[in-house]
């Protein structure tokens, strides 16, 4: 009996609360003719904290920033993203401009707390959408259409390998296939060779990782409502060569070695081949200086080029006070002048053609393999249910992986799992 | 049997109910004096705890965005049935459930013997007892890249019963079905014993001295001496350490989200309950409304599991 | 004596053993502070670095000039939080267990039932609070919410059940009234809880790092976690950086539980000098 009286007050108080962020903003655009006008204002500016190198490139664009417009930059940088990130958007403190990965574009666009940029770029001389790399403008437009975030550079998967371990087993670089078909019998040939304990190649079992392998099907992973499919035996064949290449040893996860991340095992050198991002280059030269290495672009499927892209972009926020200010600080920092220090310093690739190119970063022979991928890559992305699916992958694959249960088994038990829950959940 | 001294300052008071009093304005007195010494806590707790609270009840009633405009839909009781009806949450209940069984008297009672022997009047008790606190300092973080390794395909412990013959050849203990939250219970253990086993000690300084005295004039040796008065007077401090056991463990997080890589894999194998409303919370958006709800069952559930314990405790407590 | 020299050997043998069992890692983690990346992610188990350094710590002293505000910003509200614990706490665990009042029973559920609210889902409502307030950015929001801890409450009532009537009884005849006993009598009395709860909460404090996540934006306000985090990076986790970090964060616990030591262990000891 008693506890009700508390409970109506806290009801009472808790409407007030969702009263106070609610909002009312119109979402028109507004370009300054004029950018000298904009002088003196404070923009706040949401990023993540990266390398070493992008934190003082960071501070280096934006001070570039301020210099060429006047606009004053204060930074709010993201320890715990994906948390405080929705925190600030439900709070209504979110910043002006932030990054938006493209894993999670679909679903903020769709929940209306991003701005449409498309008439900021209409109404902006000389705005080449096109200079971008395909996939990575593509993946911030919306279902509706609109674009909502313009990419600030991208990442792609791609092959590393240890020169000393591959020398000592006999291997030249060149031999590495090119096709994924002949990854088998090349790794195990190769396991016999290298040292005991060392695996002939680390990678990380998780969909973000295979979605364009699976695709490699061609079968997409959800459905025209965004429910997955992820056991047609089309998409079964394909995966099922990493399954059994895992079974004989020739591949291993971080964690079975004791490691946090895949560029750990391979900088520790418990693996002579890796795939990963491009951000294992910066995280390798740092901290593991002994190890000399190569990159390669990732095998074809079927004689097929596929990588998979992940991309962040800055992306305004819809309620933001200062719009004119805001798509100032887009349009410099994902474009020319400010992508190119950005790109320079911190050694990410650019995701503006006319940048990479300018950049010579085809002829880096550590970088080109990643540029390469920029154009044939599958985005991490798909619709606003991809958190869901990449849940229940992630649990089930390793199972099959362990061969605790069939890979068909596995894929059924996931795409039924999450299906029920989309079902439920997102009302779909 | 040893006879336990009757002391007349008796400490085994169990958890409950006062006697009654015996005059009304004695009682109307205490009243206001106990409301004075609760008001701090009192204010606090409404402020920043039962609001919360209420709203994320209002919440598990409802499907709600809220994200820029904040939409309701009122559904009712649609959230806990689908819950009651949604395999993830059996299964998770399972886990944690599971893992509550094996951690909690585990700990509980190692956390009791060693405060017993450090408090005995044994050598270098200091020593020791600094040496045990020190764990309780580590970062969650590195403990677990610590157990990371240690449990890894070429890490120690494999090596340690390979060499034994007990296993054939290496498990990888964190990453199989069988045995992933099986490390994550030694892992727990290790971790929390030592915060417990401070407590113990605080609470042993609060039995008299008397009683063992006593007690070893009637001969009684240390098992039997454990077993009718340290335990026994400790009660209120087992209640307190079970207790917060079980909401600890019936919490359990960390250590599932950053082994699975929050997915709760292999297989389920790691799927915790507040895990499960972590990924509701902020992993999907859109299901704020029914992470609520399954966060307002965990309570019920914890709530009720620590009824039942506490009256368990106290019954135990009673020779 | 011969027979009962045996079980003592063997009891020591036992405590050294645990000794080990849980210092071990403790102590890798304290000298990963020395070992350069790369030895500490490849180099197994050993506890001494091969190459030692100190490079790590001159990374986090050096890396950015707020680090000593930092520490202070810290200093002060751990301390500040730690004092409004103690008394407040102790205050409610005492009326939880000693003065009858009406409710007594609910209030002491509603704190146990509180506990068990899973954390994760309080996050929004109570940052909208913190909003609503006007704390955000401010030491307050990391101080006021956290002004009591349910869990001590409950920690101190479970002591005080167990505190001997007598000493309150002799009190009241000497003339003093119930506020003057708790301060004069019971709270120097129950010294060994008090410290253990200081400790503890002190350790929250000092390793809190979801509040000042969520509530502090401006850098020369942030705390040691908060600050120490933003050395780590989003792709990698810098092991060298946090282990050196986690070092320098557990001093001044340390310290303090030197300070306190002596309390630990002296409780009423009554009985039979009574």
């Amino acid at each position: 009996m008693k506890t009700w009286k508390p409970a109506l007050a806290l009801l009472a108080t808790t409407s007030v609360l969702l009263a106070a962020c609610s909002s009312n903003e119109d979402d028109k655009a507004e370009v300054s003719s004029d950018p000298s006008e904009l002088k003196g204002q404070t923009i706040t500016v949401g990023s993540w904290k990266g390398t070493e190198a992008e934190v003082t490139t960071w501070d280096k664009m934006l001070k570039d920033f301020t210099k060429q417009t006047g606009i004053k930059v204060k930074k709010k940088i993201y320890n715990d993203y994906q948390t405080q990130l929705q925190t600030d958007l439900v709070g209504g403190t979110a910043p002006d401009v932030f990054y938006v990965d493209a894993f999670l574009s679909p679903e903020l666009s769709k929940q209306g707390v991003l701005a449409p940029l498309d008439d900021y770029m209409k109404q902006t001389k000389d705005f080449k959408k096109e200079d971008y790399y395909a996939p990575a403008y593509k993946a911030f437009t919306a279902e509706d259409g609109k674009q909502y975030g313009l990419p600030k550079d991208y990442s792609t998967l791609g092959v590393y390998y240890n020169e000393a371990l591959l020398q000592d087993a006999g291997v030249s670089p060149d031999d590495i296939p090119t096709k994924s078909e002949d990854w088998p019998a090349f790794l195990s040939e190769l396991k016999d060779k290298l040292p005991k304990g060392v695996s002939p190649a680390i990678t990380t079992s998780e969909l973000a990782r295979h979605l364009f392998v699976m695709e490699a099907s061609g079968t997409a992973i959800t459905d025209d409502k965004g429910y997955a499919v992820l056991s047609n035996p089309a998409q079964i064949e394909q995966l099922q060569p990493i399954v059994d290449a895992y079974k004989e040893g020739l591949i291993r996860r971080p964690a079975d070695l004791g490691q946090g991340w895949a560029g750990d095992s391979f900088g520790a050198q418990k693996a002579a081949l890796m795939i990963e991002g491009n951000w294992a280059v910066a995280h390798l030269k740092q901290n593991f200086k002994d190890v000399k290495f190569g990159t390669k672009e990732t095998p074809t499927i079927n004689d097929k080029n596929g990588s998979m892209m992940f991309t962040v972009s800055y992306s305004m926020n819809a309620q933001t006070k200062f719009k004119a200010a805001s798509w100032e600080f887009i349009k410099y920092a994902a474009g020319k002048e400010g992508m190119k220090i950005w790109a320079d310093g911190a050694g990410t690739l650019p995701s503006l053609q006319s940048v990479a190119s300018e950049m010579k970063l085809e002829e880096d022979p550590i970088k080109a393999p990643f540029v390469k991928a920029g154009a044939y890559a599958t985005p991490w992305q798909k619709g606003d249910t991809l958190s869901i699916i990449a849940r229940e992958y992630n649990n089930q694959f390793p199972a099959a992986l362990k061969g605790e249960v069939s890979l068909e088994e596995a894929m059924k038990k996931a795409e039924k799992t999450a299906n029920k829950d989309i079902k439920t959940q997102l009302n779909k | 049997m040893t006879s336990v001294p009757h002391s007349n300052q008796q400490p085994v008071v169990p958890t409950g109910r006062p006697p009654k009093p015996k005059k009304e304005r004695a009682r109307k007195g205490e009243s206001l004096q106990g409301y004075t010494f609760m008001l701090p806590t009192i204010l606090i707790m409404l402020v920043f705890t039962l609001i919360p609270i209420g709203y994320s009840l209002f919440l598990s009633f409802t499907r709600v965005n809220l994200f820029g405009g904040v939409s309701f839909e009122f559904t009712g009781l649609t959230n806990y049935s689908n819950a009651l009806q949604d395999e993830r949450v059996w299964i998770a209940l399972k886990n944690t459930v599971r893992y509550v069984a094996f951690v909690v008297p585990i700990q509980t009672i190692i956390a009791l013997i060693m405060a017993a022997v450090l408090n005995s009047g044994i050598r270098f008790q200091n020593t020791f007892r600094t040496i045990y606190f020190l764990p309780t300092l580590t970062s969650s973080s590195a403990l677990t890249m610590i157990f990371m390794f240690l449990f890894s395909l070429n890490g120690p412990v494999n090596n340690a019963l390979v060499s034994v013959g007990i296993l054939p050849e290496p498990i990888n203990f964190v990453n199989e079905t069988q045995f992933a939250l099986a490390s994550i219970m030694v892992m727990n253990i290790w971790a929390t014993v030592p915060y417990y086993m401070t407590i113990y000690l605080a609470g042993l300084q609060d039995i008299p001295k008397s009683l063992y005295e006593a007690a070893d004039l009637d001969g009684a040796n240390a098992w039997q001496k454990l077993t009718k008065i340290t335990v026994p007077n400790l009660a209120p401090i087992t209640n307190y350490v079970i207790l917060m056991g079980l909401i600890g463990c019936f919490q359990l997080f960390d250590q599932a989200y950053i082994i699975s890589g929050g997915s709760g894999g292999p297989n389920n194998a790691t799927l915790t309950f507040s895990l499960l409303i972590y990924q509701y919370a902020f992993k999907t958006l859109g299901t704020m409304g029914y992470a609520s709800a399954l966060a307002i069952l965990l309570t019920i559930v914890i709530f009720t599991v620590s009824m039942i314990a506490r009256r368990l405790n106290k019954e135990e407590s009673h020779y | 004596m011969k027979p009962k020299k045996w079980p003592r050997v063997l009891l020591y043998c036992v405590l050294i053993l645990y000794g080990l069992v849980t210092l071990y890692p403790f102590l890798w983690a304290v000298l990963a502070a020395f070992k350069p990346y790369a030895e500490i992610v490849s180099g197994g188990l050993n506890l001494l670095p091969e190459k030692p350094t100190l490079d790590n710590f001159a990374y986090i002293f050096t890396r950015d000039p707020l680090f000593p505000k930092w520490v202070m910003n810290t200093f002060i509200v751990a301390t500040t939080g730690t004092i409004l614990n103690v008394i407040f706490n102790t205050m409610a665990g005492y009326s939880l267990a000693r003065l009858r009042f009406a409710g007594r029973n609910y209030w002491f559920l509603l704190i146990l039932a509180v506990m068990m609210v899973p954390g994760q889902i309080l996050l929004i409502p109570n940052y909208l609070i913190m909003k609503s307030l006007g704390l955000l950015d401010s030491y307050s929001a990391l101080i006021l919410p956290g002004a009591i801890n349910f869990a001590y409450i409950f920690m101190m009532r479970q002591f005080f059940i167990n505190f001997p009537k007598e000493i309150e009884e002799a009190a009241q005849v000497d003339g003093l009234n119930r506020f003057q006993t708790f301060w004069k009598i019971v709270f120097p009395m129950a010294r060994p809880a008090v410290a253990t709860q200081a400790i503890f909460i002190f350790l929250g404090f000092w390793n809190e790092f979801m509040k000042p996540l969520l509530y502090i934006t401006s850098p020369e306000k942030y705390t040691l976690t908060l600050g120490l985090q933003s050395f780590q990076s989003q792709n990698a986790t810098q092991w060298n950086y946090i282990m050196a970090a986690s070092v320098v964060s557990i001093i001044p616990i340390i310290i303090l539980y030197i300070l306190l030591n002596r309390y630990f262990m002296q409780g009423l000891r009554i009985g039979g000098d009574k």
